[in-house]
């Protein structure tokens, strides 16, 4: 059975490798609207991973030390967008960002901000999606990180935002790490969300896994070949961090 | 100064009185059985654990009441060597040391100094860039005396100093620890289930 399994997902993996357009493979990558797919998807994703990182890890520490009614709720509420289906995650940001939404009203009356089918709310789309992920890596890790040293720095007179900073942050530093890797392939492997939120526009909001999903009636080779690049960017990204991935528990 | 502890330790079901009052020039050791909660008192003076009931006053302030009045750590000026004696892992011994200044607000460059002197008083000149997992036991209890002692606190608290020594550095800890005791002004308390280890250094005791 475990073969089975085995060739069941390695078998789709390589057959896009067999099929692959080798000899027009550099005309392709180079054609302009693949060039401008792969640029809207490095770019958004790479802040998208930022944002994650920034909101997300102070999310992780609150979510392991934090000791007030309601907080299991509020980690259910911040990890379900990890088994949402992106689709509705996109509904959602429409709802609560729209140019009549929830709070896009008040962006837009007061600065005529309108977010959605930007490459803002390609971001804002990756971040609701991918950040959970980074939480999740992080809190375990700062859960699991020795608290008698956060203790002993107290003594010493630190305070808890040194603490975090000096102590906790560097213990957790390969869950970071991990977590940052795992935000920004999720990030670039977007599509439902994105795609209902910010839309699919050449050149501002058309990520790669738009682009392939745009290309699979239109030209198949050219879908092809973008999905390869996906597909070498997911591996690169777990590759790199399978030692840490793997040890962070072990810690 | 003084410290004044009479109330009821406690730590999940653990419950144990004590009666405590020290003045500072005094060296107290307190010995017992493992267990009896030589350990939970000195996690109670430092602010670790809170009473359970009963209060401590330090030097005419209240810390702990038992009930609303607690200091925080942070705010006692309490060295605590644990047990484990807890050397930050990812930190030389000379970034360890200077930990308690920059906590409290000395300048980099200052701490450092200060460190650098304490580390020579400790006998650790030459140890300042390894990092805590190379030390011994030895060491690492010098390392944990420099970094209690280099803020100037009110009380100093030792858990089981000479626990984790080797025979042949006991001797040499043992003198540098009697050193230290005596030129501390402070209060210091000293846990030891070892009787023997504290002649040297305590100038009064405790059986718990």
């Amino acid at each position: 059975m475990a073969i089975v399994a085995i060739l069941f997902v390695g078998i789709p993996l390589l057959s896009i490798f067999t099929r692959m357009p080798w000899s027009d493979l550099s005309a392709m990558i180079g054609q302009r609207s693949t060039r401008q797919a792969l640029f809207v998807s490095l770019e958004t994703s790479v802040i998208a991973a930022f944002v994650a990182t920034f909101l997300g890890v102070p999310l992780a520490w609150l979510l392991a030390r934090g000791s007030f009614p309601g907080l299991s709720l509020v980690r259910t509420i911040c990890i379900t967008p990890m088994v949402l289906p992106p689709v509705v995650g996109g509904i959602a940001l429409l709802t609560a960002f729209g140019r009549r939404g929830v709070l896009g009203r008040f962006l837009y009356d007061w600065w005529g901000i309108s977010l959605p089918f930007t490459k803002t709310a390609v971001v804002i789309a990756q971040v609701f999606v991918a950040m959970p992920f980074l939480v999740l890596a992080v809190e375990s890790s700062f859960r699991q990180s020795d608290q008698g040293l956060e203790d002993a720095a107290r003594t010493m007179g630190a305070s808890p935002l040194r603490i975090f900073f000096t102590i906790a942050l560097p213990a957790s530093r390969p869950a970071v790490i991990a977590g940052v890797a795992l935000a920004w392939a999720r990030s670039i492997g977007e599509f439902g969300a994105s795609i209902t939120f910010a839309g699919s526009f050449p050149g501002k909001t058309q990520t790669l896994p738009m682009a392939v999903y745009e290309l699979v009636a239109i030209d198949y080779r050219q879908s092809l070949v973008l999905s390869m690049v996906l597909i070498i960017v997911s591996i690169a990204v777990l590759a790199s961090m399978r030692d840490r991935w793997l040890t962070v528990g072990a810690r | 100064m003084s410290l004044e502890l009479h109330g009821v330790l406690g730590r999940g079901e653990f419950r144990r009185d004590v009666d405590l009052a020290i003045n500072s020039g005094e060296v107290w050791g307190i010995t017992g059985r493992n267990g009896c909660g030589k350990s939970t008192l000195l996690h109670t003076i430092a602010g670790l654990e809170k009473l359970q009931s009963g209060s401590l006053t330090v030097n005419e302030s209240l810390w702990d009441d038992s009930h609303k009045q607690f200091v925080v750590p942070e705010d006692r000026k309490v060295a605590l060597v644990f047990q484990d004696i807890r050397l930050f892992p990812h930190m030389s011994v000379l970034r360890n040391v200077c930990y308690p200044l920059r906590a409290q607000g000395v300048t980099r460059v200052l701490a450092i100094s200060r460190a650098r002197q304490m580390l020579e008083l400790v006998g650790m000149t030459s140890a300042h860039h390894r990092t805590p997992d190379s030390l011994s036991g030895g060491e690492r209890q010098r390392v944990g005396l420099a970094r209690a002692l280099v803020a100037q606190p009110s009380v100093l608290l030792l858990d089981e100093p000479l626990s984790a020594v080797d025979a042949s550095s006991r001797p040499g800890l043992q003198s540098l620890l009697a050193l230290m005791l005596a030129e501390f002004s402070g209060i210091a308390i000293v846990v030891s289930h070892d009787e023997s280890d504290l002649a040297a250094m305590a100038t009064h005791h405790l059986e718990m």
